[in-house]
């Protein structure tokens, strides 16, 4: 359901005037909480320094979007799309991206504690100078990743494919890396 | 419903606490710690905790008992008929509860220990020690490991794919997700069995019966 909505986004008998008050709503507002907003389409918007508490983005698609500085709590992002996303000093807390795609997203500086990443796919992001902990990447596809001065402490990259990720100046010996593939 | 989450830096372990929008009687899962900031969180929220569930009787699900019961008079459920010198409901398989206006399945599984418990609460399961995202629960055997693997086929992942997964411990999950990636399915042969339709389009199944999340956090 699309919050607000008896419908799924696809067969709303009007989706783009209900996605244009969704957009107007999540422009005017900062604070959401518990909204429901599961296979939207985002393109473009500007959610920069915004707090989401409790919100479900599950099949969501984010492109070309702007989320430095904002704060999601206990938020459901599975199998959901990213790309071009910038997400810096973002804080991320309990929140789930199982089976997500992440592709140029740049998480640099932010807080992502808690976070379950399991079978995340991944190319071409940054998540410099962030702080993981108890966040889990199982079974994670991971290509051209920056993990560059980052607290790992109990991260979980068990049974992941790493290819060409960076873990300059972090502490990955207290991350836990079994069953990795790794290429240089 | 609200949920308010609470992370025990001391046992690693996760509590949570279900209450009404509004404030009124709640429930507290696995009260792992009670320390100032989750007292602030529900007492923030106008809680009154009522009833406590606990899904294993292990220590790192009960060290804030004692400290709860001197604030709240609140009455106890598990496997066992008496936790920590409390006396205690006891939780049989199939058990239904209505606790206020929170129905509540219990669901047993001895496979793990003879006093674990999860429970569901509409679409959203307090699984404790039965699964971590995207990891097994810990075991002492492989025979064990091989029961439990059979356990949770056949009694946790027939749940809806929109189920939402709060473990005793780590980051939350999503059913669907575990059915697909969750490591006990792979390491017992059981991934693709009857998955092979979602592996196909995952993104086509049904997002939109997903029910309302839950919010708040501490």
């Amino acid at each position: 359901m699309v919050h607000g909505s008896e419908f799924c986004v696809r067969h709303l008998p009007d989706s783009a005037s209900h996605l244009g008050i969704l957009s107007t709503m999540l422009s005017d507002s900062r604070v959401f909480e518990s909204l429901s907003l599961n296979r939207v389409p985002f393109a473009g918007q500007n959610w920069s320094g915004k707090s989401f508490d409790g919100c479900s983005f599950m099949g969501s698609e984010l492109s070309d979007m702007n989320l430095d500085g904002a704060s999601f709590r206990h938020c459901f992002f599975d199998f959901s799309r990213w790309s071009n996303v910038s997400a810096k000093g973002v804080t991320l807390l309990f929140c789930s991206f199982s089976g997500a795609q992440l592709k140029k997203v740049d998480w640099t500086g932010s807080d992502l504690l808690h976070v379950n990443f399991n079978s995340l796919e991944a190319s071409d992001c940054l998540f410099s100078e962030s702080d993981l902990y108890f966040s889990r990447f199982v079974g994670a596809q991971l290509k051209g990743v920056q993990f560059v001065d980052c607290n790992l402490k109990k991260t979980q990259f068990t049974g992941s494919r790493l290819e060409q990720v960076d873990f300059r100046y972090s502490n990955d010996d207290e991350a836990e890396f079994d069953e990795v593939t790794r290429t240089p | 419903m609200k949920l308010v989450f609470h992370y025990s830096v001391e046992n690693f372990s996760n509590t949570y606490v279900l209450g009404p929008d509004n404030g009124g009687d709640a429930i507290l899962v696995d009260p792992g710690v009670l320390d100032v900031r989750l007292l602030e969180a529900i007492e923030d929220n106008e809680y009154t905790i009522r009833w406590v569930l606990i899904t294993r009787c292990q220590p790192q699900h009960l060290r804030g008992l004692r400290t709860l019961k001197k604030v709240y008079d609140a009455e106890l459920f598990s496997r066992n008929d008496r936790v920590l010198d409390f006396p205690c409901q006891t939780v049989n398989p199939g058990t239904h509860l209505q606790l206020g206006n929170f129905r509540v399945d219990a669901l047993c599984f001895p496979e793990l220990s003879n006093d674990s418990v999860a429970y569901r609460v509409g679409n959203w399961v307090f699984c404790g020690d039965l699964l971590s995202a995207g990891q097994p629960p810990r075991t002492s055997s492989a025979y064990t490991r091989a029961n439990m693997a059979i356990a949770l086929e056949r009694r946790f992942f027939t749940w809806q794919d929109d189920t939402l997964i709060f473990p005793g411990e780590g980051p939350p999950s999503l059913m669907r997700g575990e059915k697909l990636f969750n490591r006990v399915r792979k390491s017992a042969g059981l991934e693709v069995r009857d998955l092979a339709g979602l592996f196909e389009s995952p993104r086509e199944v049904g997002p939109e019966t997903i029910g309302e999340p839950p919010h708040r956090e501490v």
